[in-house]
C-alpha cells in the first residue's frame, strides 16, 4: 500500500446529498486505491454509486451532493481540498479525465468534431498555432483509429455512428495527455460488435500512452476481460477488492457470489438464474450494521449490530463481512 | 429545408383563412345594424336602404363573402362605419406608430431580460437568482394598463419630467412638420435631420416603451432561465467540464449555443404579448396606433375596423412564428433530420 | 366486503399521505408559503365581504357625494372616488368578482375542453386531427388578443367577457389532457379492461377519467392569475364588467380620466390586481418547481 505506487487513492470517503426528504448517504468508501498503469474495474448494479464515484473524484457533484469527509489522493495531493478553478485548470483533462455512457449526449449536438477536440486541446497548450492546433487535432483523431479524420472533424456529432460518436468522446478525453482516465460504462449504450472495437481500443491505448484506468461497469463478464483488479460495489459501499481471478474463482463476500452466480453461462443454460432476495437498501435509510444484512442468507444477529471492518483476508483481497472475519481470525490480525 | 418553409407557409395561410371566415361570419351573425350606424340614428327607412345596397347587405350571405375575400386580395378592408374612410387607409397611417412601439420595447425587454435570465440561471438558487426571479414574476403579475397609469402618475403629474400622452407635441407639429417618408415617425425625423422632432418622440414614447417593456422583460428573463437551466444538466456540459473547459466558454460558448434557438421563439412570444398589449394601453397614452383605433372601435362596434386591426395582428403573429419555426430548424441536429443532408 | 373497506380505507390513507408530502414539500418555498396565505386571506376576503368592508352600501355603489375624491385617510384607507364612494369598499366587493368570475371561467373552459380532449385522445384517428387542427388556430395567438376580438363581436358585458376568455382558453387544457389520455390509454390495466370486454365508456368514465383529471386542475390553478389578468383587461377597455359593478379593471377604467387629481383612485385597485396575481403566479411557480423531477432532488 504504498502511495507512491498509487495514482489515486480514495481513503474515508463520505458522500451525501440534501434531498427534500432527508439525508441520503451515497457513497462511504474505507479505502480503495488505483496502481499506476493498471485498469481496475468497478463493479455495481446501477444505483449503487458508481457514477458519482466518478464525478466525485472529478469534483463535478450536483448542486446538492457534498462530501462529508475523506481524502482522495492523486498522487499524493488531495483533491477535495482544491478550489474548482484549479481542479479545472490543472487536473481535470489534464491529470484525470472521463469517458461517458451516451456518447451521443456527452457532445455538445451544435459543435463540429473540431471545435470540440480543439477547444480541449487549446485549454491545456495555449499559445498553439492554427496549423499546429490543426495538426493535434488529426493526431488524435488518427489515435482513436477514425478513418478519415480530415472529413470527420468537419462533421456534427449526429452525422456519426454511435461508434465513432465514443471515438470522438475518447480523443477529447485524450487530448491534453491526462494520465488516468475513468471510463463510465463507455461500452453500455453500443452495440456487441462495436463494443469489443471500443474496448480493444481503451486496452491499447492504456498501454500505448501508459494510463491508468477506472473501468465502471455493471457487466462482472466484460470487466473481467479487460481488468486486473476489480471492486464489488453496493449501495455506495465496497464490499470486497480482489484480483480478477481471485474475485471469479473464490469469491468471499456473499453479495459477490450471489452476483456471480446470476451471470447466465453456457453450463447454467436450461436453469433458473438466481435472483436475490429483497430490496436495494434505501439511500435515505440505511442499515447501522452490514449494508447487505437483510439480503443476505448467512444473516445472523450481530450483523445488523456492528458495520463489519474492510481487511484484508489474503494480501491484496479485501473484504467487508463479519462471517469470513471469525472464519480467518489470522488475517484479521494482518490487518492491524 | 425548403420543403419545411413551405409546409409552414402552407398551415400560416390555413390559420389566416380560418380567421378570415369566422370573422366575417361571426360579424354577420351579431346583430350589429352596420346600415343604420353607416346613416346615422335619425336616419329614415329609405335612408337606411340605400344604405344596405351601398355596403352590399342587400345579397345573399355567400355573394357577400366571395365579394369580401375579394376585396380582402386586393388588400381592401372595406370602409369604416365610423369615419367613413378606407380601414385600409387607417391602418395604414397607424401600424407604423405601433411597430415603432412594439420593436423597441422588445429590443429592449430583451436586451435587459436575456442577461437577466442567463445570470439567473449561472448562479441558481443564490440571493440574486431569487431576486431576479421575483422580479420577473412581479412585471408579469402587474396589469399594464395600471403600470401606464402608475408611469403616468409618477413621471408625468408628479415629476413632470415627460410627457403625459401623445406622440408628439401639438405646436411643434404645426412649427415643424414631420416628412412623411417611411410612415415611421422616428425614423423620418432621422432621415430628414430633424432632430428637435426626434427628441420630442423620444420623449412621448418613453412611458409607453417602459409598460410594454415590463411584461416582456418578465418573460424573457424567466423563459431564458428556464431554457439554459436546461441545457447545464446536459450530459455534453458536463463532459466539457470534466474535460478542464474554462466555465466562462462551458457557459457563454457551448451552453448558449445550444439555447440561441429556443431564444428566438421566445422573442416571437415576447413580440406576440406586447403588440397584443399596445390594444390596452395605447389609448391610455392617446398614441395614435391600432391600439387606440381597435379600442375606438370596439366600443362603437365598428366590425370592419376590428377585422382590419384583427387580421393585421393575425398576419404579423403567423410572421413572427414562421420566423421562429425557420430559425430553431436552423439549428444542425433539425436540419439533419428534416433535410436528409 | 370488509376487505374491500380495508382497501379503500389504505388507498385513501396513502392519498392523504401522498398529500401530505406534496403540501410539505410546496410550502418548502417561503414566497410559496406567503403566496398561498395570501390567497386564503382573499377567499376569505371575498367570502366576508360585506363584513369586512367598512362601507358596505359604498361597495355595492350607493353614491356619497359630500366626500368626493378624498385622498387617503384614516377614514377612507384607500381614500374615495368621484362619487364619494370608499375605494377600499369598492376593491374588497372587487375580490369578489374576480375570484368569482375567473374561476367560473376557468370551470367553463374545462367543461368545454374535457369532452374534446377525451374524445381526440381516446378516439384518436380524423376526430383527433381535426380537434387538433382546431386547437393549433388558437395557439396561434396570445389569449388576450382571442378574448378582445370575442368579447368584442359579444358585445360588452361581464358574462360575454367570462364567455370569450373560456373560448381562448380551452385549447391549452384539450392539448393537456388529449395528451395525458393518449398515454393512460397505453397503460396495461387499460389495455387489460380492453381485453376482457369492458364497455368502451366504462373504460372512459372509470379509468382514464380520473388519471387525467389531476394534471389539468394543476394547470387550472397556474392559470387563475392570467384569467384574472384578463378578465380585468378586458374591463378596462370596456368589454366586461359594466358600471357600477366594482370590477377591479372597469374601477381603474374609469379612475383614467382623474389621475392628475386622484393618483390613489387607480393606484389602490391595481395594487388589489398585482397582489392577486402574483400570490396565484409564485404559487402556480411553487406547483412547477414541485413537479419537475429535475428540481425536486434540490
Amino acid at each position: 500500500m504504498n502511495s507512491k505506487d498509487n495514482v489515486l487513492e480514495i481513503k474515508d470517503l463520505k458522500v451525501d446529498a440534501h434531498t427534500v426528504m432527508g439525508t441520503a448517504e451515497l457513497l462511504n468508501i474505507k479505502h480503495l486505491e488505483i496502481k499506476t498503469g493498471e485498469i481496475f474495474g468497478i463493479i455495481g448494479e446501477s444505483g449503487a454509486g458508481k457514477s458519482l464515484l466518478a464525478l466525485t473524484i472529478l469534483g463535478l457533484l450536483p448542486k446538492n451532493v457534498y462530501v462529508k469527509n475523506g481524502q482522495i489522493l492523486y498522487k499524493g495531493e488531495d483533491l477535495l481540498k482544491k478550489s474548482q478553478e484549479e481542479l479545472s485548470q490543472r487536473i481535470r483533462g489534464k491529470g484525470i479525465t472521463m469517458i461517458f455512457q451516451d456518447p451521443m449526449a456527452s457532445l455538445n449536438p451544435v459543435f463540429t468534431v473540431y471545435d470540440q477536440v480543439s477547444q480541449v486541446i487549446s485549454r491545456h497548450n495555449p499559445g498553439l498555432s492554427k496549423k499546429q492546433l490543426y495538426d493535434r487535432v488529426i493526431e488524435m483523431l488518427e489515435l482513436v483509429k477514425l478513418s478519415d479524420p480530415e472529413n470527420t472533424m468537419k462533421k456534427y456529432p449526429h452525422e456519426l455512428s454511435g461508434g465513432m460518436r465514443q471515438r470522438v468522446l475518447i480523443s477529447m478525453a485524450l487530448s491534453a495527455k491526462a494520465d488516468l482516465l475513468i471510463s463510465d460504462e463507455a461500452t453500455r449504450a453500443l452495440d456487441v460488435t462495436i463494443q469489443a472495437g471500443i474496448l480493444k481500443l481503451l486496452e491499447e491505448l492504456a498501454e500505448k500512452l501508459g494510463l491508468s484506468t477506472l473501468f465502471i461497469s455493471s457487466n462482472m463478464a466484460l470487466a473481467s476481460t479487460v481488468c486486473q483488479r476489480l471492486g464489488i460495489l453496493y449501495a455506495g459501499e465496497v464490499l470486497e477488492i480482489g484480483r480478477v481471478e481471485e474475485i471469479i474463482r473464490n469469491p468471499r463476500h456473499v453479495y459477490t457470489r450471489s452476483f456471480l452466480s446470476s451471470l447466465p453461462t453456457v453450463e447454467k443454460k436450461g436453469k433458473p438464474l438466481p435472483i436475490i432476495k429483497g430490496i436495494y437498501p434505501d439511500p435515505l435509510n440505511k442499515a447501522k450494521g452490514c449494508i447487505f444484512a437483510d439480503r443476505c442468507p448467512d444473516y445472523s444477529a450481530e450483523c445488523s449490530q456492528n458495520k463489519p471492518t474492510y481487511h484484508e483476508v489474503i494480501p491484496g483481497h479485501f473484504l467487508a463481512c463479519i462471517k469470513e472475519e471469525k472464519h480467518k481470525p489470522s488475517s484479521d490480525n494482518d490487518m492491524d | 429545408m425548403w420543403k419545411f418553409i413551405i409546409r409552414r407557409v402552407a398551415i400560416g395561410i390555413f390559420i389566416l383563412f380560418v380567421v378570415v371566415s369566422t370573422t366575417f361570419f361571426f360579424s354577420r351573425i351579431v346583430p350589429s345594424e352596420p346600415a343604420q350606424k353607416w346613416v346615422g340614428a335619425h336616419a329614415t327607412e329609405e335612408q337606411i336602404e340605400a344604405a344596405k345596397i351601398e355596403l352590399g347587405l342587400d345579397k345573399p350571405l355567400y355573394s357577400q363573402y366571395i365579394k369580401y375575400l375579394g376585396d380582402l386580395l386586393k388588400g381592401d378592408f372595406g370602409m369604416s362605419i365610423v369615419s367613413h374612410r378606407p380601414v385600409s387607409l387607417e391602418l395604414k397611417n397607424a401600424i407604423p406608430n405601433t411597430l415603432e412601439l412594439v420593436i423597441l420595447s422588445v429590443i429592449l425587454a430583451f436586451a435587459i431580460g436575456l442577461p437577466i435570465g442567463v445570470y439567473s440561471a449561472i448562479h441558481e438558487n443564490t440571493i440574486f437568482d431569487h431576486l431576479g426571479r421575483f422580479i420577473s414574476v412581479g412585471v408579469i403579475s402587474m396589469p399594464t394598463f395600471w403600470v401606464a397609469l402608475m408611469l403616468q402618475i409618477i413621471f408625468s403629474t408628479k415629476l413632470g419630467l415627460l410627457p403625459l400622452t401623445g406622440q408628439m407635441d401639438t405646436i411643434l407639429k404645426l412649427t415643424n412638420p414631420l416628412d412623411k417618408i417611411t410612415g415611421f415617425a422616428m425614423l423620418d425625423s432621422v432621415i430628414t435631420g430633424n432632430w428637435r422632432v426626434f427628441k420630442d418622440l423620444i420623449l412621448h414614447a418613453i412611458l409607453p416603451i417602459l409598460t410594454l417593456m415590463s411584461y416582456s422583460l418578465g418573460l424573457t428573463s424567466r423563459m431564458t432561465r428556464s431554457i439554459l437551466l436546461e441545457v447545464l444538466n446536459e450530459d455534453y456540459i458536463r463532459a466539457s467540464r470534466a474535460y478542464g473547459i474554462k466555465e466562462r466558454i462551458v457557459i457563454w460558448k457551448y451552453a448558449i449555443k445550444n439555447v440561441l434557438g429556443t431564444v428566438t421563439t421566445v422573442l416571437a412570444l415576447s413580440a406576440g404579448y406586447a403588440l397584443v398589449n399596445t390594444f390596452v394601453i395605447e389609448a391610455v397614452f392617446s398614441w395614435p396606433g391600432i391600439g387606440s383605433y381597435i379600442s375606438r372601435s370596439v366600443i362603437n362596434l365598428d366590425y370592419p375596423a376590428i377585422i382590419g386591426v384583427t387580421l393585421f395582428a393575425s398576419v404579423s403573429y403567423i410572421i413572427l412564428n414562421l420566423i421562429a419555426d425557420i430559425i430553431v430548424a436552423l439549428d444542425p441536429r433539425i436540419r439533419f433530420v428534416k433535410g436528409g443532408d | 366486503m370488509s376487505k374491500n373497506k380495508n382497501i379503500f380505507l389504505i388507498k385513501l390513507k396513502r392519498r392523504l399521505e401522498a398529500l401530505w408530502v406534496f403540501i410539505k414539500l410546496l410550502l418548502k418555498n417561503k414566497l410559496t408559503g406567503i403566496a398561498f396565505i395570501t390567497i386564503v386571506l382573499l377567499t376569505v376576503t371575498a367570502i366576508f365581504a360585506p363584513w369586512i368592508s367598512p362601507y358596505p352600501d359604498q361597495g355595492q355603489g350607493q353614491v356619497n357625494l359630500e366626500e368626493k375624491f378624498q385622498p387617503p385617510s384614516t377614514k377612507h384607507i384607500f381614500g374615495t372616488d368621484e362619487l364619494g364612494r370608499d375605494i377600499l369598499s369598492r376593491v374588497i366587493f372587487g375580490t369578489r368578482i374576480s375570484l368569482v368570475i375567473s374561476t367560473i371561467t376557468i370551470v367553463l373552459a374545462l367543461v368545454i375542453a374535457l369532452p374534446l380532449g377525451l374524445l381526440a385522445g381516446y378516439h384518436g384517428g380524423m376526430v383527433d386531427e381535426i380537434i387538433m387542427r382546431i386547437t393549433d388556430v388558437f395557439l396561434s395567438f396570445p389569449p388576450l388578443m382571442i378574448a378582445i376580438v370575442i368579447a368584442s363581436f359579444l358585445g360588452p358585458s361581464l358574462t360575454n367577457a367570462v364567455i370569450a376568455i373560456a373560448v381562448a382558453w380551452w385549447p391549452w387544457y384539450t392539448r393537456i389532457i388529449r395528451a395525458q389520455v393518449m398515454s393512460i390509454r397505453e397503460k396495461p390495466f387499460v389495455k387489460a379492461s380492453n381485453c376482457i370486454g369492458t364497455n368502451k365508456w366504462v373504460i372512459l368514465l372509470s379509468h382514464i377519467l380520473p388519471n387525467t383529471i389531476s394534471p389539468v386542475i394543476i394547470q387550472a390553478s397556474m392559470d387563475m392569475g392570467g384569467v384574472i389578468l384578463t378578465a380585468a383587461s378586458l374591463s378596462f377597455i370596456g368589454l366586461g364588467a359594466q358600471a357600477p359593478t366594482p370590477e377591479w379593471g372597469l374601477i381603474i377604467s374609469t379612475a383614467r380620466t382623474y389621475i392628475i387629481d386622484a393618483w390613489w383612485y387607480s393606484a389602490f385597485p391595481g395594487l388589489m390586481i398585482f397582489i392577486t396575481v402574483l400570490s396565484f403566479n409564485l404559487l402556480g411557480d411553487g406547483f412547477r418547481e414541485v413537479f419537475d423531477p429535475r428540481t425536486r432532488v434540490r
